[in-house]
């Protein structure tokens, strides 16, 4: 077997930014990547799998030191090589793809430019010819108009096609080794699918070794040949992917496989009622930006839309990015007009003024989890004021507000953290902080719109369980919005699945996932790789 | 801990100059604005601690009792622009459309007059006096404060904490208050804190051209715009009121800088 990167005993350590004590964010690692295969490297936030990569490409953050062991790349030092050598290397022989698409493309600069700056920089070559490869190259990776690309900025793209001009961009140079960190946790299932069959196809043409990078291990059993799990800056299990998987030997690398979504045995679905909230025909649009001085024509994201929600029943949305899901979400609960059509609380319109009584029983009744826990909660309030805060509108005495935040608080797993600060706590606890917040009121009917997706797979499963117990607990009813079936089959008891703004199908959890009709829904399902593992 | 120890050296050279400027209110050395021709350019030391200015007058007292002008004109200006600028730039940056349009033109005329030149026509109308100065620098200042806080707002009126007060039901008003203002917090302080400066020097500026607060009472300002002429013969006329506005400067600076880190939760722990 011809290593290609190999990770020798390699530990990394934070100095102490205050305490002094330094911080061991790798603990004497080793594995290595042979040439040409695809090595997944797994683990939770802050397991170390994204300094590891770092370290490879000569990348470490200020303050971290490597301490002890090293990475040899084609059996070359890189821990102690020379910032010229490494830049040499950088691009040429190791390439990286980053998680987040929106930032890692410059968004002054045209595509083109950035692709033929990176291309001619390591191999010198002229304009017209560095030009064709790019086309070329962004056609393979399956661009429309990959000409009309060249002079496009990448606010022009979405995140998927951002992605993969990404990945166009790092494999024009033919590097020996992609460090893919994260590359598709930012985009829907179907996105995630596209670009990630891109990447395989494109590194097994010019034979280039993938570290792939996630905290998904659906992913891993898909795409991956090698596995490495790692926790803690420890290294815990690595071998095959197949093996790994089918016969784990630790227990973590047991807990993370459990993580994995599976269904749930169905519950009786809630007794017939009349629904909650229901909206009919219901149109959003947007004003598009006009060109010069004329308003644009305004664009439909919503298309005559009926769905309803009945009291205690979670109705899921399904769809990839751009299907209208969020939208509908939201202009549900009041928070973008709506353009024809209308919504229903409790069998009778919302009034448009604000002040109208039958408008405050629908806002003090209607609750929305956001999908992000880190911009949801304000950086300025303890978690106890945060949850404490829906409680004031009910005109209750301050101090039974705070003891009913402290009940809730403790009722989602965070007792004794009211007195703390959303930057202090973890992402699944945050998490749990916007859930309390939804919950406390008692309403009938929350949205939420991807509450798990931008958690680790572990931490998603733990947030799942607490909604689906608050849900029975409290009998809310739901709206889930989510691009992820594996989450969806556990919560749900109805699913709808959105197309461009239009409803192409729905039914129960079972029939929709074991019987789809629509070929779209066909596509998410099998892009869906958490389920094609559990099955 | 930085942050700790740039407010505590804030607050207490703020301390100082604060005690001249209250004590100044009761009792001064000499009489500030007696004339002494006898005694004129008297170099510091001796029984005029920081000696004489070219009427004989104590230089001293002079600083003492300018500070309560200085300190006042300088509050009361950066307290108005403060006030002002920060709810205009609440009500643009947070409701937009008409309400922001409007401000934004009444704000982009009076920016496009130099602060210095509307304060002087503005004080041409008031006539000199200390309350014409606050008035004409707060107004000249409110724009650049309303600005700030625009920008600041409509980044965070985007936060889905926002959204999310508004989903909890609270008015508008209340989701301002509670959730938009203390997170721009940040950007009003410094920008507050550099006006405090701003307000000193243009005072004195404002007394250079004769209409700043009228002679003989001192400020900062006119004290060392005066001292300009006698430079080569009495350099300790400008170099003491000079110390007196960068101790004060330096003073509102770290003081600033300490509060904006006491009160952000982030700040602490990392």
């Amino acid at each position: 077997m011809n290593k290609l990167l190999e990770v020798h005993d390699l530990s990394i350590q934070a100095e102490g930014r205050r305490s002094g004590t330094p911080v061991q964010i790798l603990d004497h690692v080793s594995f290595e990547i042979p040439q040409g295969e695809i090595v997944a490297v797994v683990g939770e936030s802050g397991s170390g799998k994204t300094m590891s990569a770092r370290a490879a490409m000569g990348l470490l953050p200020r303050g971290l030191n490597v301490t002890s062991g090293g990475i040899r790349f084609q059996g070359k030092e890189l821990t102690t090589a020379s910032t010229a050598e490494m830049r040499k290397l950088r691009g040429a022989q190791i390439g990286m793809v980053f998680q987040e698409p929106m930032v890692s493309l410059n968004p002054a600069m045209t595509i083109g430019a950035q692709l033929i700056e990176a291309l001619r920089l390591h191999q010198p070559m002229p304009v017209a010819e560095a030009e064709r490869r790019a086309v070329e190259m962004l056609a393979r990776v399956q661009i429309r108009d990959p000409e009309g690309c060249l002079t496009a900025f990448p606010h022009q793209f979405s995140g998927g096609m951002r992605q993969r001009i990404m990945l166009a961009s790092v494999m024009l140079l033919k590097p020996q080794l992609l460090i893919a960190d994260e590359p598709t946790t930012a985009l829907d299932t179907l996105a995630q699918r596209e670009v990630l069959n891109l990447m395989v196809e494109l590194t097994r043409d010019t034979g280039t070794a993938v570290m792939l990078i996630t905290h998904n291990l659906g992913l891993v059993a898909q795409y991956a040949d090698r596995v490495v799990v790692m926790e803690r800056g420890k290294l815990v299990e690595t071998g095959k992917v197949h093996e790994v998987l089918t016969a784990p030997k630790t227990d973590y690398t047991r807990k993370l496989i459990a993580a994995l979504p599976r269904r749930e045995l169905h519950r009786a679905p809630p007794a017939p009622a009349d629904p909650i909230i229901s909206a009919r025909e219901l149109d959003v649009s947007y004003a598009s930006h006009g060109r010069r001085f004329t308003a644009g024509m305004p664009s439909k994201v919503v298309k005559g839309v009926s769905i309803s929600v009945r009291p205690g029943e979670v109705v899921a949305l399904v769809g990839g990015s751009g299907s209208g899901k969020t939208t509908l979400g939201r202009s549900m609960l009041g928070l973008v007009p709506h353009s024809g059509g209308e919504i229903l609380f409790r069998g009778r319109p919302i009034p448009a003024s604000r002040r109208a009584p039958e408008a405050r029983e629908f806002r003090l009744n209607c609750q929305l989890v956001f999908q992000d826990p880190f911009s949801s909660l304000d950086p300025r309030q303890t978690v106890l004021d945060i949850v404490a805060e829906p409680l004031r509108l009910l005109s209750t005495a301050k101090r039974e507000c705070l003891r009913q935040a402290e009940a809730m608080l403790a009722e989602v797993g965070l007792e004794g953290l009211g007195g703390r600060y959303p930057h202090q706590l973890s992402g699944g606890q945050r998490q749990r902080v916007a859930i309390a917040r939804a919950v406390v009121r008692n309403p009938a009917f929350i949205v939420a719109d991807e509450p798990v997706s931008a958690l680790d797979m572990t931490v998603q499963q733990q947030v799942l369980q607490l909604f689906r117990r608050l849900q029975t607990a409290h009998g809310f009813g739901c709206l889930f919005i989510s691009h992820d079936f594996g989450a969806v089959s556990q919560v749900s008891d109805r699913v709808i699945v959105m197309q461009a703004g239009e409803i192409v199908e729905q039914g129960t959890v079972s029939d929709v996932l074991d019987n789809p009709q629509h070929d779209y829904t066909k596509a998410l399902l099998a892009a869906s790789p958490t389920l094609a593992i559990a099955s | 801990m930085r942050g700790r120890l740039n407010l505590w050296i804030g607050a207490f050279l703020l301390a100082i100059i604060l005690v001249l400027a209250l004590t100044a209110l009761f009792w001064t050395p000499y009489d500030p604005m007696a004339l002494d021709l006898r005694h004129r350019f008297l170099p510091p030391g001796g029984a005029n601690v920081l000696g004489t200015d070219e009427f004989g007058r104590d230089v001293l007292s002079r600083l003492m009792s300018g500070a309560t002008q200085s300190l006042m004109v300088a509050t009361f200006t950066v307290a108005f622009a403060t006030a002002f600028g920060t709810i205009l730039g609440l009500v643009s940056g947070y409701s937009g459309g008409m309400a922001d349009r409007g401000l934004m033109v009444i704000s982009d005329a009076v920016l496009a007059f130099p602060g210095t030149l509307l304060a002087l026509a503005l004080m041409v109308v008031m006539g000199p006096n200390v309350y014409g100065i606050i008035l004409a620098l707060g107004i000249a200042y409110t724009p650049s404060m309303l600005r700030v806080v625009r920008g600041a707002v409509m980044s965070v009126r985007e936060r889905e904490y926002v959204e999310s007060s508004q989903v909890i039901g609270n008015s508008e008003w209340t989701t301002m208050l509670r959730h938009v203002l203390p997170n721009c917090i940040a950007p009003i302080t410094v920008l507050a804190t550099s006006m405090f400066g701003w307000a000193i020097l243009a005072e004195s500026g404002l007394s250079f051209l004769g209409l700043g607060v009228p002679p003989p009472q001192p400020t900062w300002g006119n004290m060392l715009s005066t001292a300009r002429d006698n430079i080569d013969r009495a350099v300790w006329l400008g170099v003491f009121p000079g110390i007196c506005i960068s101790i004060t400067l330096l003073g509102v600076i770290l003081l600033g800088d300490g509060l904006r880190d006491k009160f952000d939760p982030r700040s602490e722990g990392h």
